[in-house]
């Protein structure tokens, strides 16, 4: 394993927390972290950042006015398509 | 050994023919009664998902009900190019997005308040490089407090790509290879639109909250 410093971990923490990086480069990644309290609490932001966004964008469901308008227009296209069919 | 690749492994699982048909739909004789009841059946239940995200896409619920309406118009008329059993949710997305995308270059009046694509990451990085301990953990604390609406507002302010990003990994858990396929851009692309979202959002955040005199900044007595 090798030696990484605070700019590698720096540079991959988003891919890190997003289970993007490979088993090699996140042990890399984890070693450093646990021994490097600058890396720790900014690795903390990022993830309580991510998690935070996650947590603010919980939506409402959409309208059923919505709804029943796509659904109308998609069972139109149908009859449409119906009534042009040579066959 | 003959493994697949992971870019092998991509293309089924987005559009392309695939040689099991799990479902055994013969799409190309369904008729169009069947095709609306599958396309009901298997499209539909993710409106509430599209919607959101248009909600944070667009910058109100009308525009978002008229993007999502629009992309289930286009996600039905090419539906029987679909491939069932393959990943319907983020074709959807992908449609969904090219739809958003279309109307906010057609309409051109997106006013791009506060941060763009232009601003410099060495500015924000050498803000982060000055933080110290005891300021981190206010940011952390700052974080804990902060009103969704703070978060909100903030990620209407990231450019458009910016937003998609950091909504379609943060809210809706998509991989990094399946961002790329409905952004239709390399996942380099991806990695440095999620870090530069993610960094400018809470920049934004860390103004707010020092604002409001908590956390960052705050001159508490």
């Amino acid at each position: 394993m090798r030696e990484v410093d605070c700019g590698f971990v720096e540079e991959r923490v988003h891919q890190f927390l997003d289970g993007e990086l490979t088993e090699n480069e996140a042990d890399e990644l984890r070693h450093h972290i646990h021994a490097c309290a600058h890396c720790l609490d900014e690795t903390d932001l990022v993830d309580a950042l991510r998690k935070l966004v996650r947590r603010s964008c919980a939506c409402p469901p959409a309208p059923d006015t919505l709804r029943l308008r796509i659904v109308a227009h998609i069972k139109t296209v149908s009859v449409t398509r119906i009534e042009f069919d040579p066959s | 050994m003959h493994a697949p690749t992971a870019s092998a492994v991509l293309s089924y699982a987005m559009n392309l023919p695939s040689t099991d048909a799990p479902d055994e739909v013969d799409v190309a004789n369904e008729t169009h009664e069947e095709r609306v009841a599958r396309f009901e059946r298997d499209a539909m239940p993710y409106l509430d998902q599209l919607y959101g995200a248009a909600l944070r896409m667009a910058r109100n619920p009308a525009d978002a009900e008229d993007v999502v309406q629009e992309a289930y118009a286009k996600a039905f008329a090419s539906f029987h190019q679909f491939k069932p059993g393959t990943n319907l949710k983020a074709w959807l997305y992908r449609i969904l997005t090219n739809t958003y995308i279309n109307s906010y270059r057609k309409k051109q009046r997106q006013p791009q308040e506060g941060f763009g694509e232009d601003i410099e990451d060495w500015q924000l990085a050498a803000a982060e490089k000055h933080t110290s301990t005891g300021l981190r953990t206010a940011e952390m604390d700052a974080l804990d407090r902060m009103p969704d609406s703070a978060v909100t507002d903030a990620m209407t302010q990231l450019a458009p790509d910016f937003r998609m990003a950091v909504y379609l990994a943060d809210v809706e858990g998509f991989s990094y290879k399946e961002i790329a396929e409905i952004m239709g851009t390399p996942i380099g692309t991806v990695m440095s639109r999620l870090n530069r979202g993610r960094t400018q959002l809470r920049k934004l955040l860390a103004d707010h909250a020092a604002q409001m005199g908590i956390g960052t900044g705050g001159s508490d007595a």
